[in-house]
């Protein structure tokens, strides 16, 4: 994979807001942990994602019997491998429900279909959705269009196996953190273009949308917060190789170049206001309200990039963590 | 995309956790991060409940490791962690099982940070001091400072209204309650809704307000039938009764729920209970009343069928008497001890 040095890319790091006071002791912990990435890095940062950190419990997804946790094989796009779902359904069998297609975060290069599922636990846990997590390739290995095809193709399946799954096929909503935010996004404009299936929501959890690095914000974080502009250069260069902002990236890789953003689902979409994405979210946001589209937008003052699974504890958190539930709620409850 | 949980919980007494632990409290105070930030961050290090209480303020903090606001419970329980130079402030760890590893640097760390945050200059106003002469859970040390502060000696009367300014020097608020200090034992002036209660000695006022507030839950409106001023000493044995119900138990009572039905369409069933438990005759109860005694007795004779006992005889009259007295708790405005 080449690499273009920044410096040639960022003439500038222009200003930033500052961090969040509760979050900003936090970071130093964040940086320990997690080193810049490079292409000398990524083997242990993924081996240290593999093995969990120390410390951190292993979430325990069967929610103590509430939830049932089952692992399923399903096709992959057209002449690639199998692609494993994790699926978590209520234990106690009640009509069809409501799902979560989710795609995990990871800046396209790290994390499986378990990281940070534990988020929607709770809503399988008190019986209200069924949950569909989905392990597609990562970059550099599997580029572009892997990564969003495998999405589309789990999520086609889950769409044709709704019975099955006790799934109420009306209300499909995808899912997505960071780059799977990204992915979500993506995911969303393939189901639109190729007319299956039809999708209620899309929540697009501070999402990775735009790999052209014009923005303010993408330029304005170096060293700084979480996945900043060398992070960002280096999960977008393992998605696209020589691609990566120029004219041959397709909209379903990188969701911010989509011209039309008509016919898409409701969508929730948030950021913190000192992360790289921040100017990508914003504009998504408006550009879908333009077409069209109902998008409830928020953006969390002083938060960094993940702030609030990172961070949970702190109040701007709570905020950022109670609202989005709220909208979850609402989408599942129609 | 370092999609993990941060996981800030202290779980080694190392070099590298304690260090951890002083750079995340010194960096919160460089940020001039908020208490309440402060309090989070000893919950989520410690993984346990914490809480951060500020007796001059009469403000009690508690959260969960997830930073979730707890509600307000007892913290005597708790060993306490003073903040330094602030007078009735402490943090605690509600810390159920073995100490964590590094406990005691959590929560002094976090008291340094709460003192620079509040500055240098403990809150020395009257009403501050009468917060912490109040508390319950202060240290003794820090209550002798206070009353002493507010020059206290011998018995102090300790007044408690929610309807109206007390005339005092010595006054202060928690949550709706109005409270007052009056130094040994003045008449207390009639006019007000107020429970009353002496304290023998100025250490001793936290008790007093406790029992101050359970005579205002007994005292009736000013103009009622019954007193509006009650004094915890003046109920006796009844105060017994007074704290053990809550206002939701004593609704529960068959007694109480008759009178309450009795009430919707008959307004008059209270102040004719009481005005008959008061007087020794009936002819001064419809005086007291305004009524013609045959009126009076018209409605005793209803009102002994409704009840299925006869207050004016002895068995029926302190059933009544308990009665009322429980009506009374269930209809008192309670509120929690200090709400925030």
């Amino acid at each position: 994979m080449s690499k273009t040095p920044t410096g040639r890319i960022f003439a500038d790091t222009p200003v930033r807001p500052p961090f969040d006071p509760e979050l900003a002791p936090v970071l130093e912990v964040l940086q320990q942990m997690v080193p810049p990435l490079s292409d000398d890095v990524l083997p242990g940062v993924r081996q240290g994602f593999a093995e969990g950190f120390p410390g951190v419990e292993p979430a325990d997804l069967s929610a103590g019997g509430a939830v049932r946790v089952e692992e399923r094989q399903v096709p992959g796009p057209a002449g690639a491998p199998d692609i494993t779902l994790l699926i978590l359904s209520p234990a106690e069998e009640a009509g069809p429900r409501p799902v979560i297609y989710y795609i995990h975060g990871g800046g396209m290069v790290l994390g499986d279909h378990r990281l940070g599922v534990d988020v929607l636990l709770p809503y399988v846990a008190e019986g209200s959705a069924v949950v569909v997590s989905v392990d597609y390739r990562l970059a550099p290995e599997h580029p572009d269009p892997a990564l969003v095809e495998d999405c589309y193709a789990g999520l086609v399946w889950t769409a044709k196996n709704a019975a099955d799954l006790g799934i109420d096929r009306q209300r499909l909503i995808i899912a997505g953190t960071s780059a799977g935010g990204g992915l979500a996004a993506g995911t969303a404009l393939l189901a639109r273009d190729r007319a299956f299936p039809t999708l209620s929501h899309q929540v697009l959890v501070c999402p990775m949308l735009d790999d052209r690095f014009e923005t303010h914000s993408s330029r304005m974080l170096d060293g700084e917060g979480v996945w900043d502009r060398g992070d960002n250069l280096f999960g977008w260069t393992a998605l696209l190789g020589e691609r990566r902002g120029g004219p041959d990236v397709s909209p379903y890789a990188a969701p911010a170049r989509a011209e039309d953003l008509t016919g898409l689902p409701r969508t929730y979409i948030d950021t913190g206001s000192v992360e790289s994405f921040r100017d990508e979210v914003l504009s998504y946001a408006s550009r879908l309200s333009e077409a069209g589209v109902s998008v409830d937008l928020h953006m969390w003052g002083g938060g960094f990039h993940g702030f609030d699974l990172m961070a949970p504890h702190a109040a701007v958190s709570g905020a950022s963590i109670a609202t989005r539930d709220e909208f979850i709620r609402r989408a599942l409850e129609s | 995309m370092r999609d993990l949980i941060g996981k800030l919980e202290v779980v080694d007494d190392d070099t590298a956790s304690a260090l951890r632990v002083i750079d995340h409290f010194d960096h919160l105070l460089e940020e001039r991060a908020s208490k309440a930030a402060v309090v989070r961050a000893v919950a989520v290090m410690a993984g346990c409940p914490a809480g951060l209480h500020d007796a001059a303020h009469a403000l009690t903090r508690r959260f969960a490791p997830s930073g979730r606001a707890l509600p307000i419970a007892p913290t005597d329980t708790w060993r306490h962690e003073p903040i330094p130079g602030h007078p009735g402030s402490w943090l605690w760890l509600e810390r159920t099982g073995p100490d964590g590893p590094l406990d005691a640097l959590i929560v002094e760390r976090a008291a340094r940070a709460l003192q620079a945050l509040a500055g240098d200059t403990a809150d020395r106003s009257t009403m501050g001091m009468v917060r912490i002469a109040c508390d319950l859970n202060a240290s003794d040390d820090d209550r002798r400072d206070a009353v002493m502060r507010l020059g206290l000696l011998g018995p102090v009367t300790v007044v408690v209204s929610r309807s109206m300014d007390l005339q005092a020097s010595l006054r202060t608020a928690f949550g709706s309650d109005r409270v007052a200090l009056l130094p040994g034992t003045p008449t207390v002036p009639e006019g007000i809704r107020a429970g009353v209660s002496v304290a023998p000695e100025p250490l001793e006022l936290p008790t007093a307000l406790e029992q101050a507030r359970v005579a205002l839950r007994v005292a009736d409106e000013v103009d009622g039938s019954a007193p509006s001023l009650v004094t915890y000493e003046g109920l006796g044995a009844l105060a017994c009764v007074v704290e053990r119900f809550t206002p939701e138990e004593a609704a529960m009572v068959e007694d109480v729920r008759r009178i309450d039905n009795l009430l919707a369409g008959h307004p008059w069933v209270i102040q004719t209970l009481q005005a008959v438990l008061d007087q020794t005759s009936l002819r001064q109860s419809a005086t007291m009343l305004h009524l013609h005694h045959s009126t009076l007795q018209e409605r005793l004779t209803w009102l002994s069928a409704e009840l299925g006992y006869s207050p004016l005889k002895a068995r029926g009259r302190t059933r009544a008497g308990v009665a009322v007295l429980l009506w009374r708790i269930a209809h008192c405005r309670e509120e929690p001890p200090q709400p925030q």
